[in-house]
């Protein structure tokens, strides 16, 4: 089995059966949100574990192709129904059992791990043949007749006619077809050729599905489909020509948009290409170029650069995702949990097209997971207990994502019972985390429950309260570079804000000189640079401040942050403050001379060096040095 | 011995890495490092230095587009810094894909060490940093300390 893995057919399979699967859950989300009509759901249902059925059944999953296989005839008995007649969310969940299940079947062949055998999902297929059968079917047949023309070249076009029939007798009751004798009589190619394949069939399934029979034969060049209605003479001829119409189709497989590439293909993509941008930044400010004066050279030069720039562009944009995979999942979380917890709750969604790097998105699952599990099971509280507020029976969490600046904005907020100041407090108390309840403001305290061990739920249920939670989801978005910051107000509800960076691999700096050495200012954390005068700075014990247009503003001294001198015992006339901003404070940096303003490509240190927690990488100048990245974050709020 | 001379030497250790040992001074101590963690050996480079690092820990360099961390030898091993001149080299070394730059005062040659010329640490009095030696070697009358690479490299702090 294990040789299978090296064979594309075999890569393909996993990654389309995985996107079938997905597609499925997004359908049947929908489907119990009651977002989609259940006439087009059924329909795209069938068609997706159609397309399972065949694919699993070709690579030789026979257990899988038989699931599928008997998930679609659940779905074909469903298929004239307009909507169902029994409990639409028992049947999603015992859906997305199924999903599920077929998912960890996938997961296993993948890894080559031994597969589950379909007796374990056994119980829930059992449960759903049950439910339909009470189901009424309003079953109108009606009766089709259709004329095929082939593709030239297919050859044998009796033996592919006689395919197709084949399939039809599976879903419709084949009344005739002309020529007859295929399977038997070669000479009927010849005639297929010239007049194309004629068949007559009776069935309920809808106009649509009809056309679908045919899809799977690829050597279909046209189809004409008549519906024969038996209905009064005037409109007739008019339904007639209308039916055909619209029935005509060319059969071309319609060619995905799409193509799934090796993450680590595109990283180094984006390597050669961040070098790139070093090399030719090299080039041109080696001191042989600089001396030439030629004018084509520079314009030469200038559009080099734009290239590369655009270069660098596309390939970090190939790195970029939508979030909307990712807020289906939670969106599913909601759905299964209110449903085991019976609370009433709908999920609204918006800037899922948002993109984010693919790794940051990795990193952001968990804690995005854990963070509406929290709200699901502590923020949105049961019916009775909102009717008695005066909200409304049913919960709403909110997810939306957004682009600020150079970063995505996260949010998830709940209209539930708000975090409890007091409870907070109290634990606080206990745990020694705080000394006194000295009056902290609302923000600091509701900042305490990202602390470790800090839970104020009294037993952990199957989804939180063990308090190991919050502390991590920090640290994870911490580790990416962003932040997450919480929001609340009692029986109003509580927000969670997440603000990470777009993308890890470059940014546009300010290269500024602190001694000899050369840091690199993210331009995004800067809202001003000024000269200061050696009176301007007010000095309050280890301290340093500086006024600027009313406000005041801490100094921070980068000279005395690394090399524990400080930068204004120089003797000089004027000092150079950069006021940087991490969205939160500001702080104003002093350094002692500009360089350049650049876009840089961020390393990160090598990690035998000891993290600084003040520079969050390095990158390489155009003259081989090399400049430290800021941490402006750190910066401002520690110093 | 000539850099040249060293990266030669390096190339031929496709016949047979086991025993082979890179051997570089120290004032005029001899140390060995295996073979098979030697990259390369390059004239000093510019160091960038990093704030508030242990001593040992030089900084970092530019190799050809790639940021290496360096460290000086003798700080490692409990000796005193000695300004860098003209002779001094940094030996590139990898382990599992992690490079590191460790600078020496002179790089000597590369020699084969059989068990047979080994002898176990407790007899000789050594000075230096214990923890780093694996064993001694006695090779042409030269006594030369065999180091362990990867303690040698890593960092000494614990994760928290």
């Amino acid at each position: 089995m294990n040789e299978l893995n090296k064979d594309p057919m075999f890569e393909i399979f996993i990654v389309e059966a995985k996107e079938i699967l997905s597609s499925l859950e997004k359908v049947f989300i929908e489907l119990k949100e009651g977002n989609i009509e259940f006439k087009s759901a059924v329909e795209e249902i069938l068609r997706l574990f159609h397309t399972l059925k065949g694919s699993s059944a070709m690579m030789g999953y026979q257990d899988i192709s038989e699931l599928c296989h008997r998930v679609e005839d659940i779905f074909v008995k469903l298929k004239s129904s307009t909507a169902p007649n029994f409990n639409t969310n028992r049947f999603v969940l015992n859906m997305l059992k199924i999903i599920d299940f077929i998912n960890s079947q996938i997961s296993c062949i993948e890894n080559g791990f031994s597969v589950p055998s379909c007796k374990d999902i056994e119980s829930v297929l059992k449960e759903l043949e049950v439910t339909l059968q009470n189901t009424k079917q309003n079953a109108v047949e009606q009766k089709y007749s259709i004329v095929m023309q082939f593709e030239d070249g297919w050859e044998m076009e009796n033996l592919r006619a006689f395919l197709i029939v084949q399939k039809l007798k599976e879903y419709v009751n084949v009344l005739e077809y002309f020529p007859s004798n295929i399977e038997v009589d070669s000479s009927t190619a010849d005639i297929i050729k010239k007049e194309g394949f004629k068949v007559k069939i009776e069935t309920s399934l809808g106009d649509e599905d009809v056309l679908n029979l045919f899809s799977d034969f690829a050597w279909i060049k046209d189809i004409k489909i008549k519906k024969e209605m038996e209905d009064t003479k005037e409109s007739y001829k008019e339904r007639q020509e209308k039916e055909e119409s619209s029935f005509t189709k060319n059969m071309q497989p319609s060619t995905r948009r799409l193509i799934n590439v090796n993450v680590e293909k595109v990283d180094r993509l984006v390597d050669l290409l961040g070098e790139m941008v070093v090399t030719f930044s090299m080039l041109t400010q080696h001191p042989d170029m600089q001396e030439i004066k030629s004018e084509g050279l520079k314009v030469i030069t200038l559009q080099m650069s734009k290239l590369i720039r655009d270069l660098q562009e596309v390939a970090m944009s190939m790195r970029m995702v939508p979030l909307s995979s990712t807020f289906q999942k939670l969106k599913r979380i909601v759905v299964e949990m209110s449903t085991k917890l019976n609370k009433q709750i709908e999920v609204q969604i918006s800037g899922e097209e948002t993109e984010l790097d693919k790794v940051l998105i990795e990193y952001l699952t968990d804690p995005l997971i854990h963070i509406v599990r929290n709200a699901v099971d502590h923020g949105i509280e049961e019916k009775e207990e909102r009717l008695k507020k005066g909200k409304s029976p049913h919960g709403t969490i909110f997810i939306g994502a957004k682009n600020s600046g150079s970063d995505v904005l996260i949010t998830i907020e709940d209209d539930g019972r708000g975090l409890d100041r007091e409870k907070i407090i109290k634990k606080a108390l206990e745990k020694g985390l705080i000394l006194e309840d000295s009056s902290l403001d609302d923000q600091l305290v509701y900042d305490l429950i990202f602390q470790t061990g800090f839970s104020t739920k009294e037993e952990a249920t199957e989804y939180s309260g063990r308090g190991v939670g919050l502390d991590i989801v920090r640290n994870n978005i911490q580790k990416i570079g962003g932040r997450v910051f919480v929001d609340s107000q009692k029986d109003k509800g509580t927000k969670f804000t997440i603000r990470v960076p777009l993308t890890l691999a470059i940014i546009d700096g300010m290269l500024v000189k602190v001694d000899k050495q050369i840091f690199a200012v993210p331009l995004s954390s800067i809202i001003e640079t000024f000269k200061i005068e050696k009176k301007e700075v007010v000095t309050e014990g280890c301290y340093q401040f500086i006024y600027k247009r009313g406000a005041c503003y801490k100094v921070v001294d980068l000279k005395k942050i690394f090399w524990g001198r400080e930068t204004l015992k120089d003797d000089r006339e004027f000092y150079l403050g950069i006021m940087v901003s991490n969205g939160n404070k500001m702080a104003v940096l002093l350094v002692d001379q500009m360089v350049s303003q650049q876009q840089v490509v961020i390393k990160s240190l090598p990690q035998i060096v000891g993290k600084v927690p003040e520079i969050s990488g390095c990158t390489l100048l155009g003259d081989g040095g090399i400049a430290f990245i800021l941490d402006i974050d750190s910066l401002v709020e520690r110093w | 011995m000539q850099q040249q001379e060293v990266n030669e030497r390096l190339d031929e250790f496709e016949e047979g890495m086991k025993d082979r040992y890179l051997i570089f001074m120290l004032d005029n101590h001899y140390y060995g490092i295996e073979i098979k963690y030697v990259i390369e050996i390059i004239s000093l480079l510019p160091i960038t230095c990093v704030p508030h690092q242990q001593e040992y820990i030089r900084g970092i360099i530019n190799l050809r587009g790639k940021i290496i961390p360096v460290i000086d030898a003798r700080i490692r091993l409990g000796k005193e810094y000695k300004e860098y001149n003209e002779r001094t080299c940094i030996i590139v070394v990898d382990i599992s894909n992690f490079q590191v730059g460790v600078i020496v005062d002179y790089v000597s040659e590369v020699a084969t060490i059989k068990e047979s010329d080994l002898s176990s640490l407790p007899e000789i009095e050594v000075q230096d940093d214990k923890r780093f030696i694996k064993a001694v070697a006695k090779l042409s009358e030269r006594l030369i300390l065999l180091l362990d690479c990867e303690k040698f490299i890593s960092s000494d702090k614990i994760d928290i």
